[in-house]
């Protein structure tokens, strides 16, 4: 099997030859290049052919099975909007917006709407433009044969990342509810148009959301109503415009049942085709509740702070023992619990990967 | 939820507004500052945190209380400091290097100055070298806590407890590390002496760290 015939599989509820790997990486690509991210990249600009480089040699050397085809971060799209961001000099540290955020009050807001009536996620910042253009690169050499997926936040996460600082965000989301209604859903319509471009660069699968307050900064109460509504039009775009499925990154212990009410709509009422959990869901618990009930795909997770620390033998026992845990395995893949930590040597990434390949070959051994 | 005083249940609600009446008309009757803070605005905080234990209260709703209970103390204080008061301990706070996020950082140190600790905040994205100036600058058994919401930055925390390690200060410093991404095996991986999943029980963890 290809990696494109290996997640089919996996979405399809039948055994792949085996279990394949769904890492999100970010800027432990570039580290392991030896670059720091200030080399790649800065406030305005973006280095598209090293950060080509960068995606490349990262499938080749690890071997994962699918991947956003190129370096994004959280700072993507503010800078145009009036926020800070912070390009770290130094090893190992995730670039990233600052306390400087383009909505620090609500005054500020009508002036940021009136830069996203003119924004283009195309053109106007030149960091995702250069994004854009590693896509391209990625999926012309290795889009025939492998999974591409284009990625953005969603929701009140999108509102976070791109006008609020945090603080601020969860004070409103009690104090002034109908605002954060507005900013997730025109962070979302940012979001949407975000991943068409990205799909008109060149990805060729799933489109992968993120959900990253989930329920460890919101109850699942406000993400029924804030980000329920959002994800499920983001669904509906990528299917009607693109026909393909949506997956969903999603924070928080899902297993209580309020939690457990919210992930039931999310796949039911919102049509998400799978979820990529966090460290605070079991393996066994995401086989029965999620692929089993739910009836749909599931990445299980290994937590990404172990994968970074190692060593290796002790990372592939853990993989060993999650396997083990899931019966057939069937609508099951493996992904880390947020990002691969940016400090995260190469050769734990790839014993990681390879852990994965090797237990994971099916049938399952039980 | 069980029956409690007007001033307790206001900073259950997180009524700012209302906190701030019931504190002052409590001190023009005479109550103590520390019997105000230990009897009745302590015991809210704590009922939040066992709320958000229960899965009934997000952080949201903690900032909420911790903004009115903050208000209060911002009259308090002054008070406080001028009169006799338990001295529970020093702790140095901090969002490690790369992560600008602080509520609950700040629930932290609001919480820890109410139980009376001394904090030192040193905000956010702080430089190790900071950390360790800041434990250099101060004499004795202390906490140091770090805290970081981005998976992204839980690197930082081993970097900065070899560096009080080779610094020689590891044995009169007790570290503990919080935070969304943090669980206690990774704690214990990295050579914390304990985390604790909410900000109540974090007071409760340095409580018990000095004592150890």
């Amino acid at each position: 099997m290809n990696k494109k015939e290996r997640f089919q599989a996996v979405r399809e509820k039948r055994a792949p030859d085996h279990m394949p790997v769904w890492p999100r990486v970010m800027s432990q690509m570039i580290y392991a290049k030896g670059w720091m991210l200030s080399e790649v990249t800065g406030v305005d600009w973006y280095d598209s052919d090293k950060v080509t480089q960068a995606v490349l040699d990262s499938i080749k050397y690890v071997d994962y099975d699918l991947c956003i085809p190129t370096y994004c971060d959280y700072a993507f799209g503010v800078p145009p909007l009036g926020g800070t961001i912070n390009i770290p000099s130094k090893f190992g540290v995730a670039a990233g917006t600052t306390d400087k955020q383009p909505v620090m009050t609500k005054d500020d807001w009508p002036k940021v709407q009136k830069k996203l009536a003119a924004y283009n996620v195309r053109t106007t910042d030149p960091r995702m433009k250069g994004a854009l253009e590693v896509i391209k690169n990625v999926s012309k050499a290795v889009g025939a044969e492998m999974p591409l997926c284009p990625m953005y936040y969603v929701g009140t996460t999108a509102a976070m990342f791109l006008f609020r600082p945090n603080e601020g965000l969860m004070e409103d989301l009690s104090e002034d509810p109908e605002w954060v209604d507005e900013m997730a859903k025109i962070a979302t319509d940012w979001a949407m148009d975000w991943i068409r471009a990205q799909y008109e660069a060149g990805a060729n699968s799933v489109a992968f959301i993120a959900e990253t307050m989930g329920t460890l900064m919101m109850s699942p109460a406000m993400g029924m109503r804030f980000n329920l509504p959002n994800i499920a039009r983001v669904v509906e775009m990528v299917k009607r415009e693109f026909n393909q499925p949506t997956w969903l990154h999603i924070h928080g212990d899902m297993t209580t049942k309020k939690a457990y009410e919210y992930l039931t709509k999310l796949a039911k009422e919102a049509g998400v085709e799978g979820f990529h959990f966090d460290e605070f869901n079991p393996p066994d618990w995401i086989k029965e509740n999620v692929v089993d009930k739910l009836g749909v795909s599931a990445c299980i997770i290994t937590d990404g702070a172990k994968i970074a620390s190692g060593p290796v033998e002790k990372i592939k026992a853990e993989v060993k023992d999650m396997i083990s845990k899931i019966g057939e395995g069937l609508g099951i893949m493996m992904a880390p619990s947020c990002q691969v930590l940016p400090a995260t040597p190469n050769e734990h990434f790839k014993a990681w990967v390879d852990a994965t390949h090797e237990y994971g070959r099916y049938p399952l051994k039980k | 939820m069980g029956e409690f005083g007007p001033l307790t249940q206001a900073v259950i609600d997180g009524n700012g507004k209302k906190v701030i009446e019931l504190v002052n008309a409590a001190l023009a009757e005479k109550a103590t500052p520390q019997s105000i803070l230990s009897d009745h605005m302590i015991p809210g905080m704590i009922e939040v945190g066992k709320l958000m234990s229960e899965g009934e209260y997000f952080i949201p709703e903690v900032l909420k209380s911790a903004k009115a209970m903050n208000g209060a103390l911002e009259i308090l204080e002054p008070l406080l400091a001028s009169g006799p008061r338990e001295f529970a301990g020093y702790v140095i706070m901090g969002t490690v290097d790369g992560d600008i996020h602080d509520i609950g950082k700040n629930l932290v140190c609001m919480l820890l100055k109410g139980s009376g600790f001394e904090v030192k905040d040193l905000g956010v994205s702080v430089p190790m070298a900071k950390f360790i100036e800041a434990v250099n600058a101060k004499d004795g058994k202390i906490i140091l806590g770090m805290s970081a919401l981005i998976t992204p930055t839980l690197d930082e925390m081993p970097k900065v407890i070899k560096a009080i390690e080779a610094e020689g200060l590891r044995s009169r410093v007790k570290i503990m590390v919080g935070g969304a991404p943090v669980t206690k095996e990774f704690s214990d991986s990295i050579g914390a002496d304990g985390t604790a999943p909410d900000a109540p029980s974090a007071v409760t963890l340095a409580k018990n760290l000095l004592a150890a």
